[in-house]
């Protein structure tokens, strides 16, 4: 197993930081968007713990995958990559790191606002980012939503360009970041 | 007519007893005052308050037998400095304040359990479950008045607060710590 990226293909650690992040952001979204129509009750009370937890379970990967992608080369750009597409994967993949860092704490602010406990699945308490606050309460639930909006452009972006590489483009964009595939020997397009 | 003065003079001294004793042991609640609890959600403990209650205390240590309390909590004026948590305490599965909009709570009999310390045989309404309770307190007397500290712990299903899926101890504790400070000055 390859644990840093090289040349070809992206390395364990990045690949499974980046699906595993993948997979709750997806689910995040999903719960986000609909356990507010919940019947109040202890359930709901539940699904909301639970998405608090896993929001902070990916602030917390996502910060180790901001200290890991420092030390962890990217693989080459497929050659005859155009500068403009250049430009939009850097920002695009930027992008992921400011927002889903910031939406893990404007989730962790709206909760701190509204003064409600914070224990990690049950295990251990999350301190407070701020005192009971009305008026900050409104705000990180205004960034919350607003980032929700901002995140699931950027993802349409980053999937639809993900495709155009592999079925367009037929270079190893999509296949060297995907989970259990080897690279094609010398296989840098 | 030689006795009247004595008659007249004791009665005078009775009502000047009567009424100093009365003076002396009526209280009016200050601002400053407070009934709070704490509760636990999820296994983290929150605390709140109520904003508005009234309390008609009588209580003089050196004569427990005439002392009564009645306190009237305005339960809408439950705040946990948490907008959704109040809602749903508020609502018709916890308080129901709609419907019960005060709890009331009073005094039987007290006794003094050490010195600066009593307590007192009490009942408790909220809806409409009366409880049966011990009120144990302390009484410290200033100068210009007389404060009040008690802590009681109580269990919100005696009261039907939270009944149903709300049951659960883990979503919602069962037990309540209420903690009372009354900052008393003698009635006028």
């Amino acid at each position: 197993m390859q644990l840093k990226t090289t040349a070809e293909v992206w390395g364990s650690v990045a690949k499974f930081l980046h699906w595993s992040i993948a997979i709750l952001v997806i689910l995040m979204m999903i719960g986000g968007k609909t356990m507010g129509d919940l019947p109040n009750g202890p359930d709901k009370m539940w699904v909301y713990s639970m998405h608090k937890s896993m929001g902070l379970t990916i602030l917390a990967l996502m910060l180790l995958r901001l200290v890991w992608r420092l030390f962890d080369p990217r693989p080459a750009a497929p050659p005859g990559l155009g500068k403009l597409a250049r430009t939009a994967s850097r920002t695009v993949h930027a992008s992921f790191y400011v927002l889903l860092i910031v939406m893990p704490i404007s989730g962790w602010l709206y909760n701190s606002a509204s003064n409600f406990p914070l224990k990690w699945f049950g295990l251990f308490s999350v301190p407070a980012l701020s005192g009971p606050d009305k008026e900050l309460k409104h705000f990180a639930h205004e960034v919350h939503e607003t980032v929700f909006l901002i995140i699931l452009g950027v993802l349409v972006l980053h999937v639809a360009a993900a495709l155009k590489h592999h079925f367009i483009d037929r270079d190893s964009v999509l296949r060297r970041m995907l989970p259990f595939v080897r690279p094609r020997s010398g296989d840098t397009r | 007519m030689k006795r009247l003065p004595i008659v007249v003079s004791l009665g005078f001294a009775c009502a000047l007893l009567v009424g100093f004793s009365v003076e002396a042991a009526d209280w009016t609640q200050q601002t400053g005052s407070t009934l709070k609890f704490r509760g636990e959600q999820q296994g983290e403990a929150f605390e709140g308050g109520f904003g508005r209650f009234e309390s008609k205390i009588s209580f003089d240590p050196a004569a427990l037998e005439t002392a009564k309390f009645d306190v009237s909590i305005d339960i809408t004026s439950a705040d946990t400095a948490n907008s959704e948590r109040d809602e749903t305490m508020l609502g018709a599965d916890f308080f129901d304040s709609a419907r019960f909009p005060k709890a009331q709570f009073s005094t039987g009999t007290f006794r003094e359990i050490a010195p600066g310390r009593y307590e007192a045989e009490a009942t408790l309404r909220i809806r409409d479950k009366s409880v049966a309770l011990k009120f144990p307190f302390s009484w410290t007397a200033a100068a210009d008045g007389a404060e009040l500290r008690a802590e009681v712990e109580l269990n919100r299903l005696d009261f039907d607060i939270g009944t149903g899926d709300w049951e659960d101890a883990d979503s919602v504790g069962h037990k309540v710590v209420v903690m009372v400070r009354l900052l008393l000055k003698p009635a006028a």
